[in-house]
């Protein structure tokens, strides 16, 4: 608990009070009251956040559903099984920089792979990365491709502590493949999901290395998401004032949301007693 | 998974043999770079197989820096960091989960919102806070800032919830110290939660790059991935094949891990639900 | 939980007791921000310099890209705890100076072991490499480091091919792209041109076009008219002619992409940094040409890379193990060596004028180019402004315009108002 105040609750703080002043780290910080936070009610600070929550949305929603597809895919016992298991685990592991540059590559308009198969069935070639418009759902599509594992694999040991003896009974009694989904499967994995989905939600939130691998936040800022812009401003404009304000504000946005949430539960907990 | 017919069948394994090779066909691509030579490697379209391995991009990775030192590095503050997390995490779970206290629930809530504070503001402070005491390039400043994990604190109180009061309170009958009742009866039924979350945190602290970074100003606690970003150049064409071998450094231990751990991760779901 | 906790400090305090201080040679500590060659070559020069005397000894460390660098070192800094050398870009040593983290090298130019600052090549030294703006000069704080200008690049081949000579103007630089981008259908097989839409080659372009960024006594900024002008000719390029490949990406990594595609012939002609000359001879499998930049009014090139700097807060001894090992690091027997191995001008008046060094030019003319370029090298404005004029108005802006998101003119409209703002901010 004690720590908890160090590590966290100190640089929050510290982030707090560094957000009413202007610093770039080596001059004495000016007060400058809430101006930063009025800087950040700005256009791109909007940008932000709605590319950071059309990014979260798209990565939660895409790498969750094809993690559980995935598992039960491959929710079986077969060397084959394990080896497709592992192959789509390899791309978890390994680092950004790694594959950043082979994602570069591949997305080129002019001779990448993609470009390539798209021109094959004669769809125009896009500039993935080059086009404000798209790079951002690239981004999510990398991502997503980066980190399926990760959910297909919680997915699987959810899968697999179902009791098989249900899905037997739900046979007997008739129930097809996707009714067996349905009935058994899907409500026996809601914790999964659950944990799933909390999990993911903010960790995307957290998403800052492919960001500063691929795209730097461009073009333009379509990609910049809230840990690159709050980078951005702390490491290359030495604003860290406005950092500070950035990160204190939504600090105070998830508390805020966290507290409504608490009161609802509060209420229905009450009504269940 | 039974009663599927032939063609359904060929179509599904089919779509999961691209998926399975649209997967892992950027880890063999890195394996392949790492065998080849500057020629092959700036190839447009690139190599796909090397025509002579060579073997020696693994050497002249290594020697680039102190890679064993990294590695050593790497290793214990992974392990460091997760059984920190672990420790505390659980502690912390079964004090927002069974215990009663004033401004218990404040505090939680101010636990999630930590949730969403990035290392690139924390760094900062602690950096400061961290020269001050003179623990700068110690194990300290790379373990101790992600001692205590918030989505850790978090999932375990979850965890925690889900297992009746009676259970806890049996246990208290039966004599068990707090201690006890934290690691011996709680945990245990927690595992697939810990086990879960673990495995994000080690690959994510395996991979850390940034912390490791910004907290050491010299080689004695640095670790791989920056032992790998000192192979990069700017712009001048990178040697992608010595990259590429210095990563397979980083990647392979944790993808062994892996491999080994599958059965384990799954059992221990299993395990638990036979409740 | 006590019995942990002890455990966790007792950890981090053995991990803190380092060797005891050793007696002997003054250690000092110099913070780089590059890795690859150019961090071997430096690692090579430091191992030297500590072995060809006793007093003093160097150690060189990676701190990550330029950013974080300079991030860990304003940390640095602020705990008094700063390296005795480093390098920053030069864009940044206004503001930085006014921040107070430089030393006076001064004393240490003028002294027992000092410089002599007219042998050093036009835009390499401090005073040559700023304009004033009419005040008096700034005191010594750099010396130059790894230094670079932006030059034209060519497949040799691909112009004998087509016929093509090498352009010396925007014009002849929009034609020859015209003649050398092959197309098949819809996919554009070679480019004409290709540059990273960075502040840098804008810089060039700007002064090209008879251009300055600001007001000659610094006070309000000048750009807008020949700023548009200079990127309207990239927007031209790219949108209407087609014929030059924006490449994706910000900062290095649009420069990685355009290298790559010049090397692997996707490209005819690039404009990029004299310090890839070694990568793209040893990488091209074509013959290579360099030129000046196209000019328009007239020929006109920013200097680039970075400079040795002192911290004022390192403590006095390694201040000056510091500056004996910049110092030692600009002599003309090492630029010669850095520049060889790297690509990098070598800065000395004497270094190029030497036997080893025009023998060189007389195999390698291509390294010639950058040298003389050097007369028509411009000035940056000393204005603690000036890195927020490249990083906060002018870099981000660049794109939206290149992308046809908004027009030149609005771009740099707004450019210049920003520029404006943090211009009053000075005193």
């Amino acid at each position: 608990m004690l720590l908890f105040a160090l590590v966290y609750l100190y640089p929050v703080a510290y982030s707090a009070w560094v957000s009413f002043y202007e610093w770039d780290l080596a001059m004495p910080a000016r007060w400058v009251g809430v101006a930063n936070y009025r800087a950040l009610a700005s256009p791109e600070f909007l940008e932000v956040v709605t590319n950071t929550v059309t990014y979260s949305v798209g990565v939660v929603l895409l790498s969750q559903t094809a993690g559980l597809a995935l598992a039960v895919l491959l929710n079986d016992r077969t060397r084959m099984g394990a080896l497709f298991r592992a192959s789509i685990f390899s791309s978890y592991v390994v680092s950004w920089v790694a594959v950043s540059l082979l994602w570069i590559w591949l997305l080129d308009p002019q001779y990448g792979l993609v470009a390539h198969l798209f021109r094959l069935v004669g769809l125009p070639a896009l500039n993935w990365l080059g086009d404000h418009r798209l790079a951002l759902w690239s981004l999510v599509l990398v991502t997503v491709w980066k980190t399926v594992g990760y959910p297909m694999v919680i997915y699987l040991a959810g899968l697999q502590a179902i009791p098989g003896d249900l899905y037997e009974a739900a046979a007997l009694d008739g129930a097809g493949g996707w009714q067996r989904f349905r009935h058994v499967t899907w409500p026996l994995l809601t914790p999964t999901t659950l944990f799933l989905l909390i999990t993911l939600t903010i960790t995307s939130f957290q998403g800052f290395d492919i960001v500063k691998i691929m795209t730097q936040g461009g073009p333009v800022t379509s990609t910049v998401i809230y840990v690159y812009y709050i980078y951005e401003q702390a490491f290359q404009y030495f604003k860290l004032g406005r950092a500070s304000a950035a990160v204190v504000l939504f600090f105070t946005v998830i508390v805020a949301l966290t507290f409504a949430q608490w009161l609802v539960f509060r209420r229905r907990v009450h009504y269940s007693t | 998974m039974s009663a599927r017919g032939p063609a359904l069948r060929s179509l599904i394994l089919a779509a999961l043999g691209l998926v399975a090779i649209v997967e892992i066909f950027p880890y063999l691509w890195m394996v392949s770079t790492s065998l080849q030579d500057m020629a092959a490697v700036t190839r447009v379209p690139p190599t796909l197989w090397p025509e002579t391995f060579h073997w020696e991009n693994y050497a002249k990775a290594w020697a680039s820096g102190p890679f064993l030192r990294y590695a050593v590095n790497n290793a214990v503050q992974t392990v460091g960091i997760v059984v920190c997390q672990l420790f505390f995490g659980c502690l912390a779970g079964f004090a927002f989960s069974k215990l009663r206290f004033p401004g218990r629930d404040a505090c939680f809530l101010v636990v999630i919102a930590c949730l969403i504070v990035p290392p690139q503001v924390r760094f900062v402070p602690l950096y400061m806070l961290f020269s001050k005491v003179g623990l700068l390039n110690t194990y300290a400043s790379l373990i101790v800032p992600y001692a205590a994990s918030a989505l850790g604190t978090f999932l375990i109180r979850e965890a925690f919830l889900q297992v009746p009061d009676d259970i806890v309170d049996a246990a208290r009958v039966d004599g068990a110290g707090t201690f006890a009742i934290i690691f011996r009866v709680l945990a245990p039924i927690a595992r697939p939660t810990l086990v879960a979350f673990s495995l994000f945190s080690v690959v994510y602290h395996w991979n850390d790059f940034f912390w490791p970074l910004v907290m050491t100003t010299n080689e004695a606690v640095r670790t791989l991935p920056i032992g790998v970003a000192m192979l990069r150049e700017e712009g001048t064409g990178d040697k992608w094949h010595v990259i590429m071998a210095g990563s397979m450094f980083v990647v392979a231990p944790v993808l062994l891990v892996f491999v080994i751990a599958q059965r384990h991760i799954i059992r221990a779901f299993t395990f638990t639900s036979l409740k | 939980m006590t019995r942990a906790v002890a455990l966790v400090l007792i950890v981090g305090l053995l991990g803190a007791a380092g060797p005891a201080a050793a007696q002997g040679p003054i250690v000092a500590q110099f913070w780089y921000s590059f890795g690859g060659t150019n961090r071997e070559v430096t690692e090579a020069h430091i191992k030297r310099f500590n072995e060809s005397q006793s007093k003093y000894r160097i150690e060189g460390t990676f701190q990550g890209d330029y950013f974080e660098a300079l991030a860990k070192i304003r940390a640095a800094a602020a705990t008094k705890t700063a390296p005795a050398a480093f390098h920053v870009i030069g864009e940044a040593v206004p503001q930085l100076a006014a921040s107070g983290l430089f030393e006076n090298l001064e004393p240490y130019a003028k002294g027992p072991n000092g410089v002599n600052l007219e042998d050093y090549l036009p835009g390499q030294t401090q005073n040559t490499y700023f304009d004033y703006l009419g005040k008096p000069p700034a005191p010594l704080m750099v010396l130059p480091f790894f230094r670079s200008t932006p030059i034209l690049y060519y497949n040799a081949d691909m112009l004998a091919a087509k016929g093509v000579k090498v352009p010396t103007t925007w014009d002849e630089l929009r034609d020859a792209a015209g003649k050398l981008t092959v197309r098949e259908g819809s996919e554009t097989k070679v480019y004409g041109f290709e540059v990273p839409v960075d502040w840098w080659f804008w810089f060039a372009l700007l002064h090209e076009a008879g251009g300055s960024l600001v007001t000659p006594d610094g006070k309000r900024a000048a750009f807008r008219e020949k700023g548009t002008e200079a990127l309207q000719f990239w927007v031209d390029l790219v949108n209407k002619d087609k014929t030059m490949k924006r490449p994706p990406g910000k900062d290095y990594n649009a420069w990685t992409v355009t290298n790559t595609d010049f090397i692997n012939g996707k490209t005819a002609m690039i404009f990029t940094s004299t310090a890839f000359l070694n990568y793209m001879t040893e990488n091209a499998k074509f013959k290579l040409g360099t030129a000046f930049l196209p000019g328009k009014v007239k020929q006109a090139v920013p200097t680039g890379g970075t400079f040795f700097v002192i911290a004022r807060d390192a403590p006095t001894p390694q201040k000056e193990a510091g500056w004996a090992f910049i110092k030692w690091m600009t002599e003309p027997a090492q630029t010669i060596s850095l520049s060889k191995a790297t690509g990098y001008m070598p800065i000395r008046t004497s270094a190029v004028d030497s036997p080893e060094m025009q023998a060189f030019y007389k195999q390698n003319p291509n390294y010639k180019t950058a040298i003389d370029q050097l007369r028509t090298a411009q000035r940056f404005p000393y204005t603690p402004a000036l890195i927020e004029i490249q990083r906060e108005v002018i870099q981000p802006n660049l794109e939206a315009a290149v992308l046809g998101i908004k027009s030149a003119a609005e771009v740099m409209q707004a450019a210049e108002a920003k520029a404006n703002e943090f211009l009053a901010k000075q005193p």
